[in-house]
């Protein structure tokens, strides 16, 4: 005794394999260079398989970053300062607490957990001086097992005044922590920074365990970009 | 498009200029005269450190400046995923690609050339350079923010290298420094797209 099949059931399987065979090809067809203006406006950077990596992926990419840095150090750094933030030891619930404490809004990059950037950061916020203004951006990232690992900032438009007197007074920060940078490049002068696009000061303080590098480069009609950043690089 | 590509070769060749940061020798030049600057009897190709110079500073440049990058990192997922997807090439077979490039804008190499070979990447072991504007354009939803951060990392990669007088490896010249600043200066329209995000991340479109 069989059981009949019903009669609905070709007509259904029919359907859902043209169904899926269509949405295929559409996806396919959003994927070339012609569509990509579309694409861009159908999906969100969340749902990208490419944009939205895996924890591990993130992880992968910080391991990789942080074995070629310890290459160039020959010792562990006297401390880690990193904005008021604990390397290897601030949580995301952490950040969520400072985000809201300051009223900053902050956005999972890409849709990655791991990945944040928070925007028009006041610089009290991270311990600097009222004073120096809001920052653009200071984004965090975060092991696959919650404790912070980087923290980096940038801020745009300044003034070469402006932004010697933020680099000049980061890196004297920097340097009281953990001594005096390991790499320099250029000056942290009017002067220096304001002689062309892409005339750059730089500072790194590379150890076997962390990295602060605080940066200046003149972008032209964007001004004057500030960077830092704190990076954890312990294995 | 034409200028497109000549910001993408400026760039490409501001970003190999800091190789010599990367190479500790000058014996790396692979026979090739590349092009002679003005500073001294090494062209800038044989003070770039060669093939291997520029392929280490490729590297150097990915791990510790943009795999370190919370925005930028994102444009490199699919080299850190396993296994690495279809048609996308290994970090080592970009790494071999780019420097290629740069040789043959240095007129010291042939690129595409032949497809470079890495076994670790199952879906694509054989991997043949691709035409760089073709291949990033439509791809690399760059937005202002990741622009000038990128940039960036190439200036403050080149800064520590610029000497009064750069006659070995390791080492360039303020006037090299500025041709290549010069050679990127209006280029930001033609990389960067108008809808993307100001930064990250990598949005595939």
């Amino acid at each position: 005794m069989s059981a009949a099949v019903p009669a609905y059931l070709p007509r259904v399987a029919v359907g859902t394999g043209t169904a899926a065979v269509l949405l295929t090809c559409l996806v396919g067809v959003l994927h070339l260079p012609f569509a990509a203006p579309l694409l861009r406006k159908l999906s969100p950077a969340s749902l990208c398989p490419i944009t939205h990596g895996t924890p591990a992926q993130i992880d992968r990419a910080h391991a990789i970053g942080g074995a070629a840095i310890r290459a160039s150090a020959t010792a562990s750094a006297p401390s880690r300062p990193a904005l008021g933030f604990e390397l290897d030891k601030t949580t995301r619930g952490d950040l969520d607490a400072w985000a809201a404490r300051y009223r900053v809004s902050c956005e999972k990059i890409g849709g990655n957990e791991n990945l944040r950037r928070c925007t028009d950061v006041p610089a009290s916020a991270v311990g600097e001086p009222p004073g120096a203004g809001l920052l653009e951006e200071v984004s965090f990232e975060l092991r696959g097992t919650g404790e912070l690992v980087n923290v980096e900032t940038m801020r745009r438009h300044l003034s070469p005044e402006q932004a010697v007197r933020i680099v000049a007074e980061r890196e004297e920060t920097i340097a009281s922590g953990v001594g005096a940078p390991s790499k320099t490049g250029g000056e942290a002068t009017v002067a220096h920074l304001s002689r062309g696009f892409l005339s750059s000061y730089v500072a790194e303080h590379t150890y076997l365990d962390y990295r602060a590098t605080v940066s200046a480069t003149n972008l032209g009609e964007t001004g004057v970009m500030a960077r830092e950043q704190y990076l954890s690089v312990r294995p | 498009m034409r200028m497109f590509k000549l910001s993408v070769i400026g760039m490409t060749a501001a970003l190999a200029l800091s190789a010599v940061g990367c190479s500790s020798s000058d014996s790396g030049s692979s026979g090739s005269s590349g092009t002679t600057g003005d500073s001294g009897t090494l062209s800038l190709y044989e003070r770039l450190g060669g093939k291997s110079g520029l392929e280490s500073f490729v590297q150097s440049v990915v791990e510790t400046k943009i795999l370190t990058d919370a925005d930028l990192k994102t444009f490199f997922f699919a080299q850190v995923a396993t296994p690495i997807p279809a048609g996308s090439p290994s970090a080592k077979q970009i790494v071999v690609c780019f420097a290629r490039f740069v040789g043959t804008a240095l007129q010291a190499d042939t690129y595409p050339g032949a497809p470079v070979n890495d076994p670790a990447n199952t879906n694509n072991p054989n991997h043949t350079c691709r035409d760089m504007v073709k291949s990033h354009r439509p791809f690399l939803n760059i937005g202002t923010a990741n622009f000038d951060k990128f940039i960036g990392y190439v200036a403050t990669s080149l800064m520590p290298l610029v000497k009064p007088t750069a006659t070995k490896a390791g080492e360039i010249t303020q006037a090299e420094f500025e041709a290549l600043a010069a050679a990127l200066n209006g280029t930001k329209g033609d990389i960067v797209n108008p809808g993307a995000p100001a930064s990250g991340p990598f949005v595939k479109p």
